[in-house]
């Protein structure tokens, strides 16, 4: 695709041309701006320069219809420029329903990225054309920034929360990742690449990684090490089924058990009370890393989904190897705002 | 109305017959570090801003620089950090807020109400002692080893991981910050208490509309930043939590305390500048100002806008959508007093007669900046757009575009303007019209290029870059040596004309304005007898005297 | 030379008429207050959007403060808001003996405010909730077995931080006030002031209401939440 832009970076992504376009409209409305102001001043030097020491100008009287004129004008310009802005943002915040999820924990002055198929990367993304991609990030230390100019993104990367940015690369190609949040003395090296690759290409990328990860080795180790199955299904709520279910909570309430409220869950337990339960389970947040939360709360969506529902340790003590067909992202339960709190309420 | 001493006129006079002013009333160092004559304290002001800005200027070339080559090399990471950081908090807090209103200001509000002094002259001295106290702690952080937070001093880095020497500079700014809300409590209370008869508030001077609106700012907004950075330094030493998240507290909590304070601060940084320009476009195109209303009240629009747009830094930084949109649109609403300033300045100049004097340079060099600083503005609040180039070299350039190109400037043609009664000499116009042309030449060659280099995707605070950014990094360093030679040349010419140049007489240009209907420079009380205003401001039309030397 | 009144001592020399002065003076006096809303407003604030966040923490914070010694101060610092009005009344009347009586008691009611606080402090430093040395078990509850324990949740060091945040910096402006007042007291005894010229009492008089007010937003936002 051609650049729309001579001064700008590839145009990769599906909404890369539109955000130039925004740009180029505000750019021609400025240049004539400042064409305007400059060629008027000028102008007018030129034209009513002084030209002898009895030059005395008129008293003019007041304009107020030529005022009200460039006011409403100013308010119009700027009021469309709003509109503009307004409109790609709102669809930069909303990723598609079947966008890929894809696990990003900043840290300095690293990028760790993981892929929902449970593809590891350093610094690095590779991506299929055509693909929506839905980045769900955190940081383990300060704020960071993913920024990718040639998708025209930027999203902060935020410790204690996670924070998510969408996009569907249109161009094969490697491009730029930077951290664009100042976060310590390297982030000028916490920089990467993007590698776009055609479907055909990264298939066989995936095929020469070796053997394909168990996707859900991470959180299948983090979920036996801590012993989540001592509780769960005997004295605290089973964990079958439970993705995506309605939970009744203590105060009367009901909720969806969506990804935020599985991470709360593990993070924060008393904030939320399954109904008949007892407020007994501990909270892990010093004990997982942000890549051992992502991996376990992949896990028991897992369970919820998976055909042998199966929560029972098995004879040898040994969890069951649940390979559920992992479905595509569970449809969204709203038009997620870029920052997913985590907090308790 | 004229002192009954000798007739004003353009003539310089001669040496045997200057009286006494408030340069030479006393002499003694003592008589000046414990002055509490507005006049004074400006000079005072003045050399202490001006060390500043060599300061902040040295550390700018030096990050140029080391941003000559792709690689680095020239300085460490960390020095790097630390010279971005120190550029910032000196630029900011000890040079651009005092600026224009601490010296032009605090020299001129009285003159131009017909005031003996300011309303608090002790008050005012303090002013001065508190920003110097508070300028020598960052001077004694950056020798300690330097800072390396940003100026914006984000947690939870600022607070949790860095070593460096934060408190210092945390609590130097603190004391610096009380200097200026007592500087802008000072103004408020003189402009509302201290007019002379007939100097009613539409008759006001528009420098004096605009310095109001910064000390409305100034003493709304710094306390704000007082607290933040309190919270900041208990943070630091006592680990409480609050922006800590691993404590429960939320980073991006100190993000909205930041820049509560300061966006309006960065109107306070360029209010005044918007303010000198009338003064000067007006004398030179011998007209009254179009609009005087419309302007007087943009200023103050300017100032209740200002606090209601400061999450427009924070769109990616984890704000609802709904947050998002309400402030971008804001932020297209204070654009628009700013573009009623800047047409009313251009329109002034509609059948003036124009003088193309150094000043007169300045002042429309601003326009042209200001206009470009202030569409980059817009674009930057524009939400998709925004998500592209925030944090980026674009937003480096907008704002240079808007302090060094507005703030800078507009304080350059007003030290030009009334170099002639603050100091009583007039400076050589030659080298003042070979100067203003090479910054203008050095600062857009500086600046312009980070435009592209920011949509390209540069992001800002980098040591090191991607080699496809060099060649627009080497032209702006290129033009960062140019612009440091441009501002070498006034340093030069002014400070020389304070022994060489002629003597000035009261009023040089035959400008309107009761600071001009006094001796240059000034008696210690400043007029003989009260004035009392009887004409409208800017009353160009009434004369026809030439203005002074070309 | 400018007309002024010759009679006058106490006019500056930057002012034409004492009126003038004094009309300046009150309007700095209220400026400042601007200054000091926005500076104590910005803590509240923080403390509002945390209280919205952990609404749990923080009520358990509240309930863990000495109310009843936090009544005993609001009633303290009324009765000098309520002095210090009558101060004002008698510099009006040109009556300095009371002004001073009056002064005098108010400093040492602040001073029984200020011991108030810094015993509570004291006893919140043994119930370990100074932030820094804060315990998560409350030190009465330390020798009972775990399921009788209450632990406090971790924002709750939060709240304890507004907390100190805000009667500190209270207290800080209640100990300057008691430094104006005092010299009010010194000023008015060597004869300084009179029923026609008391302009700085009336403003310590500002300042010291003020201070009060505060006092009664932290009273009622910190200590009275509690349910």
């Amino acid at each position: 695709m051609a650049q729309l832009l001579p001064f700008s970076p590839p145009n990769a992504s599906s909404v890369a041309d539109t955000v130039d376009r925004v740009f180029a409209i505000e750019l021609s409305a400025s240049i004539f701006v400042v064409m305007l102001v400059a060629g008027l001043i000028i102008g007018f030097s030129i034209k009513y320069r002084r030209r002898s020491a009895e030059d005395s100008p008129p008293r003019l009287g007041s304009h107020s219809g030529l005022e009200a004129g460039w006011i409403l004008a100013t308010f119009i310009l700027f009021t469309s420029f709003f509109l503009l802005g307004a409109g790609l943002y709102v669809r930069l915040k909303k990723p598609p329903e079947s966008a890929e999820k894809v696990y990003v924990v900043g840290k300095q002055w690293m990028w760790k990225i993981q892929h929902a198929d449970g593809v590891k990367e350093i610094n690095q993304l590779h991506v299929p054309v055509g693909r929506p991609i839905e980045l769900v990030m955190t940081s383990e230390d300060v704020i960071h920034d993913f920024f990718v100019p040639a998708f025209r993104i930027k999203q902060d990367v935020i410790p204690g929360t996670y924070t998510s940015e969408w996009f569907t690369a249109t161009q094969p190609g490697v491009y730029h990742l930077f951290c664009s949040q100042y976060c310590g003395t390297d982030h000028a090296t916490m920089v990467g690449q993007v590698i776009v690759l055609t479907p055909a290409d990264y298939q066989a990328w995936l095929a020469g990684l070796g053997t394909a990860a168990d996707p859900l080795e991470d959180g299948r180790r983090v979920f036996k090490s801590y012993g989540c199955m001592s509780c769960h299904g005997q004295t605290g709520p089973t964990l079958a089924g439970l993705y995506m279910s309605r939970v009744k909570l203590t105060d009367g309430s009901t909720v969806v058990a969506d990804d935020d409220y599985l991470r709360r869950s593990i993070l924060d337990p008393n904030s939320q009370i399954v109904a008949g339960y007892r407020p007994l389970m501990p909270s892990f947040r010093e004990q997982l890393t942000p890549e051992q939360l992502n991996a376990v709360v992949e896990y028991v969506k897992a369970l919820s989904t998976a055909k042998t529902q199966t929560t029972q340790p098995s004879d040898d003590g040994s969890l069951p190897h649940v390979l559920p067909d992992v479905p595509p992202t569970q449809s969204r339960p709203q038009a997620s705002p870029s920052r997913i709190e985590v907090e308790p309420r | 109305m004229t002192t009954a001493d000798y007739i004003p006129d353009v003539a310089p006079l001669p040496a045997a017959i200057v009286p006494t002013n408030y340069l030479t009333d006393k002499e003694s160092l003592l008589s000046w570090l414990l002055t509490t004559d507005h006049k004074r304290i400006c000079i005072l002001y003045t050399f202490s801003i001006t060390a500043f800005f060599v300061f902040g200027s040295a550390m700018a070339f030096m990050v140029r620089l080391a941003l000559l080559t792709p690689g680095g090399g020239w300085v460490t990471a960390e020095t790097y950090n630390r010279l971005f950081t120190m550029h910032g908090v000196i630029m900011v807090w000890f040079f651009l807020i005092p600026s224009i209103p601490a010296t032009l200001g605090n020299f001129l509000v009285p003159l131009m109400i017909g005031a003996r002094d300011v309303a608090f002259p002790k008050l005012n001295l303090l002013s001065w002692y508190l920003f110097l106290v508070g300028g020598v702690m960052a001077l004694i952080a950056m020798v300690s080893g330097g800072v390396d937070t940003g100026w914006t001093f984000y947690t939870p880095l600022s607070t949790t991981f860095l070593n460096s020497a934060v408190l210092i500079t945390v609590i130097g700014i603190f004391i610096a910050g009380f200097g200026t809300i007592l500087t802008g409590i000072n103004f408020i209370v003189t402009m509302h208490t201290m007019r002379c008869p007939g100097m009613t508030w539409f008759r006001m001077p528009l420098f004096l509309w605009a310095i109001y609106a910064t000390s409305v700012i100034q003493v709304l907004a710094t306390p704000v930043l007082a607290m933040t950075l309190i919270l900041v330094g208990v943070e630091r030493v006592w680990h409480v939590g609050i922006f800590d998240p691993a404590l429960g507290g939320d980073p991006v909590l100190f993000q909205h305390f930041f820049w509560f304070y300061s966006h309006p601060a960065v109107y306070i940084m360029v209010l005044p500048g918007l303010g000198v320009i009338p003064e000067i476009i007006c004398c030179f195109a011998r007209k009254r100002p179009f609009g005087y209303k419309a302007i007087a009240f943009a200023s103050m629009a300017i100032a209740f806008l200002g606090f209601c747009v400061w999450a427009h830094h924070m769109f990616v930084a984890g704000i609802s959508i709904y947050a998002g949109l309400a402030f971008s649109w804001l932020s297209m609403m204070v654009a628009v007093p700013s573009a009623i300033k800047v047409f009313s300045y251009t329109a002034t100049l509609y059948k003036g007669s124009i003088q193309m004097t150094a000043p007169m340079l300045y002042a429309l060099a601003f326009i042209g900046l200001f206009v470009i600083g202030g569409l980059t503005g817009v674009m930057l609040a524009t939400l998709g757009l925004d998500v592209h180039i925030h944090d980026t070299y674009f937003v480096v350039a907008h704002f240079h575009y808007i302090m060094v190109g507005g703030a800078l400037t507009a304080y350059l043609g007003g030290i030009h303007y009334w170099w002639p009664k603050i100091t009583g000499r007039l400076y050589s116009e030659f080298f003042a019209k070979l100067s203003a042309p090479i910054i203008f030449i050095g600062y857009n060659l500086t600046f312009f290029p980070q435009f592209v280099l920011g949509y390209l995707g540069m992001p800002r605070r980098y040591h090191i870059y991607p080699p496809d950014f060099q060649v627009y990094n080497v032209l702006s360093s290129a033009g960062a040596t140019i612009l440091g030679i441009g501002y070498l040349i006034p340093f030069c010419y002014l400070i020389w004309s304070l022994k060489y140049g002629p003597r000035a007489g009261d009023n040089p240009w035959d400008a309107t304005g009761l600071e001009w209907q006094t001796p240059s420079p000034p008696p210690t009380h400043n007029f003989k007898k009260t004035p009392i205003v009887t004409e409208e401001p800017y009353a160009y039309y009434n004369r026809k005297s030439p203005i002074g030397p070309a | 030379m400018d007309p002024r009144s010759t009679d006058n001592l106490h006019l500056h020399e930057q002012f034409e008429t004492l009126q003038q002065q004094e009309y300046a003076a009150t309007l700095g006096m209220w400026a400042f207050m601007a200054t000091e809303f926005l500076l104590i407003g910005v803590l509240f604030v923080a403390y509002g959007v945390c209280r919205m966040r952990w609404p749990e923490a923080f009520r358990r914070g509240s309930s863990e403060m000495h109310y009843w010694l936090g009544f005993f101060e609001t009633a303290i610092i009324l009765t000098t808001s309520f002095l210090v009005t009558l101060a004002l009344r008698a510099a009006k009347l040109g009556n300095n003996r009371q002004v001073i009586a009056l002064f005098a008691t108010t400093v040492m009611l602040g001073a029984g405010f200020l011991t108030i606080k810094g015993t509570e402090w004291y006893l919140e430093y043994g119930e370990g909730l100074v932030p820094g040395y804060f315990t998560t078990i409350p030190t009465k509850e330390a020798h009972l077995p775990p399921d009788q324990q209450h632990p406090r949740p971790v924002q709750e060091r939060l709240f304890m931080l507004f907390y100190y945040l805000l009667t500190g910096t209270h207290a800080v402006h209640m100990l300057i006030g008691m430094g104006l007042l005092s010299t009010m007291m010194f000023l008015t005894a060597r004869g300084k002031f009179s029923a026609s010229y008391h302009t700085p009492i009336e403003l310590v008089g500002i300042y010291w209401h003020f201070v009060d007010l505060v006092w009664i937003f932290v009273f009622s936002s910190v200590y009275l939440l509690r349910q």
